[in-house]
């Protein structure tokens, strides 16, 4: 694979880890279902060190992306186990954040609709090692699963009318329409019926991606946009402050875009060859 | 030998200064909290348990009498009137119990609500309550006044996972209420429990509500809030859909002057909720001398990151200059200093909190700006009283060992 593929996905990565630490600013799910047992300030230091140690992870995967390394030497082997850990903290948000929150539909669907998180990470590493031919098309095939766990999560978060979904539409409306103290319960209303909408739009989407013997470019363009586009509307409704929403969530669009570009590329090799 | 005097003086003092001490704050004593749990009336049978009062809109002349049984039952009702020498003057009332189902995910426990109104206000009401014949011990409530007449009311919220620590803050609130004619009631912030869906969660908060009515039976009406963690049907069924249905926000008019707007922080809040918000601020603000509003997540955390409560009500609270914001969810003690435009500023608005009924406590972000002084922050179990007055508004935060965390006062607008 193209070395420019792999930079990408390792940029995201970092994008994504950023966002994290951004995040630790407030109790992690980990913290929350610590604080019971340890208590604090044992939990505070602990997300502490996360945001630290993703600090660290960040500027030594930046650097190494950098250098042309063997695969068994010490720096490629720490690059590793660094993109391992950091994929490891994605996983373990998306089930503390469950686990923290029991009976509650929308956080129960998090360890789905945040696959493409810590599957980004783990499709890293497996390029960095394995980069027979067959062994990429399985990788694509894990990156497809992981994309499409998202768009099933986030979907059905849409189609059960989660109301920070709610929220994010009716906000994004204020930005672009304006504030209108009339027009607040229909926005509501408007809200709450695109969401299902848009939940059959992933579905959909969906099950495009996972076709057996097929990749529609098009679906993985349409998905890489659709994905900016609601990572952005955390920003659209509630200001810059809330960058590291979207940079957490950088890869439920530069995934999908990351399999287009992939394809786009197979296709113009194929066909100059 | 003036050493051996004063060391037998103190052995002599030491048991009476701590028994002194003891004496007021019974619930600091672990033993203590765990008799009168093993004390609380257990659900058994088809004989009332896990009463409650509940206000919502009206609170000087309505209010609902809620408890549990262990069986369907057939006769559900409350006997209530205003006494004097033990006796019911005049009588007593009957009301039976207008909603009565089976709590959702429970092991065959029902609900019973009876929604009692005509009630004169500034009047304290005895009542019994009767299941298939079982009663109930005669506990009393004050309705709310009809004039400017100066109250109390305790404010708190997150009294989930710490089960002793929610028994200990539970009896001091029952302390602080047998003390005190002026304190009516309570306005919890939200999550009672950790799931909002598991009914032995639910089942214990009830039966640990018991604690806070004061040993005379004196019983404070609940406001209630809905959190996080509050999510499911039996929020609804515990507390008679306070608000309606899938809503859960509303305001209730304490007093000719005071006013407290429950919000839901669990739904949309940028849409019917913001227009309503907007609507009864407006519509309140004229009237009262003290506006406040209450939901569980921070606008201006102490902890975690806002909740949209920022986005979309913060500019609501500001245009119609509220006096006093109650947040809950972050396990801390926390007063912000006056907030306008993001900025500090004497004619903003001050956000108190942030949830301290029982659950662990974390430490603060006292770093945040709006936490500066004369902000504050703290973390330890906690109860908020405030005193509505002609001349003021005066906050306080009570702990565990009844020792003032905070004081500040709020003059009229």
């Amino acid at each position: 694979m193209n070395s420019g593929f792999i930079w990408f996905l390792r940029i995201l990565i970092i994008i994504q880890s950023l966002g994290y630490a951004a995040k630790l600013a407030a109790p992690s799910a980990l913290n929350s279902f610590l604080l019971g047992s340890m208590g604090d300030p044992f939990v505070t230091y602990l997300d502490r060190l996360v945001q630290v140690f993703i600090w660290f992870a960040c500027a030594i995967l930046f650097w190494v992306g950098f250098l042309k390394v063997p695969l068994r030497s010490f720096v490629r082997r720490l690059d590793l186990s660094l993109i391992g850990l950091l994929g490891v903290w994605s996983f373990t948000a998306a089930i503390f954040s469950w686990l923290v929150n029991p009976g509650d539909p929308f956080h129960a669907t998090d360890p789905i609709g945040h696959a493409v998180r810590f599957v980004t990470p783990l499709a890293l590493i497996l390029l960095i090692c394995c980069s027979g031919k067959g062994q990429i098309g399985k990788i694509i095939w894990i990156l497809r699963w992981g994309v499409a766990g998202t768009f099933i999560g986030h979907g059905l978060c849409a189609l059960w009318l989660k109301p920070s979904f709610i929220d994010l539409v009716i906000g994004t409306m204020d930005l672009f329409i304006g504030e209108d103290l009339d027009a607040y319960s229909a926005r509501q209303v408007f809200a709450e019926a695109a969401l299902p909408i848009i939940a059959i739009q992933d579905f959909i989407l969906v099950g495009l991606l996972l076709l057996p013997g097929k990749r529609i470019k098009t679906i993985a363009l349409w998905m890489a946009i659709w994905g900016v586009v609601t990572a952005l509307s955390r920003m659209t409704a509630y200001g810059w402050d809330f960058w590291h929403d979207l940079a957490l969530r950088i890869c439920n669009g530069g995934v999908p875009f990351f399999l287009w570009a992939y394809w786009k590329a197979q296709d113009s090799t194929k066909i100059s060859s | 030998m003036k050493l051996k005097l004063l060391a037998q003086l103190l052995l002599f003092l030491t048991p009476l200064l701590s028994s002194k001490v003891f004496s007021e704050t019974l619930w600091l004593d672990k033993k203590y909290v765990e008799k009168r749990m093993e004390a609380l009336t257990p659900v058994k049978g088809n004989g009332p348990s896990q009463w409650r009062v509940i206000w919502t809109k009206e609170p000087s002349t309505k209010a609902t009498i809620s408890w549990t049984t262990a069986k369907k039952g057939s006769s559900h009702r409350v006997r209530f009137g205003i006494r004097s020498k033990n006796e019911f003057q005049d009588g007593a009332s009957l009301q039976d119990a207008q909603r009565n189902g089976a709590y959702s995910g429970a092991n065959g426990e029902y609900y019973h609500h009876a929604r009692i109104s005509g009630l004169k206000p500034s009047t304290t009401y005895h009542f019994e309550i009767e299941s298939d014949g079982k009663k109930s011990p005669v506990m009393h409530f004050t309705t709310a006044p009809s004039d400017d007449r100066p109250f109390k009311f305790l404010f708190g919220g997150d009294s989930r996972t710490g089960i002793e620590a929610r028994a200990q803050v539970n009896l001091l609130m029952a302390d602080l209420s047998a003390k005190d004619d002026l304190l009516i009631g309570f306005a919890h912030g939200g999550d009672y429990i950790i799931s909002g869906r598991n009914w032995s969660q639910w089942s214990k908060w009830l039966s640990q509500h018991e604690l806070t009515v004061a040993s005379s039976g004196k019983v404070l009406p609940i406001i209630p809030t809905r959190g996080n963690h509050d999510g499911g049907p039996l929020y609804d069924e515990i507390f008679d859909t306070p608000g309606g249905s899938g809503k859960n926000y509303f305001f209730t008019q304490i007093s000719p002057q005071v006013a407290l707007v429950t919000l839901n922080s669990e739904i949309s809040a940028g849409g019917e909720q913001r227009a309503w918000l907007a609507e009864t601020l407006s519509a309140l603000r004229p009237k009262v001398r003290w506006l406040l509003a209450e939901y569980h997540r921070p606008a201006w955390p102490a902890v975690k990151t806002p909740g949209s409560a920022k986005k979309f009500w913060v500019p609501l609270f500001e245009k119609f200059n509220l006096d006093l914001v109650v947040e809950s969810d972050g396990h801390v003690i926390k007063r912000t200093v006056p907030i306008r435009n993001e900025k500090k500023d004497p004619t903003g608005i001050v956000y108190v909190g942030e949830g301290g009924l029982g659950v662990p406590q974390r430490i603060p972000k006292s770093d945040r700006w709006y936490l500066q002084s004369p902000g504050m922050t703290g973390n330890e179990h906690h109860v908020m009283r405030v005193l509505f007055g002609k001349e003021k508004m005066d906050y306080e935060v009570i702990l565990l060992n009844r020792k003032q965390a905070d004081h500040y006062e709020f003059t009229p607008r």
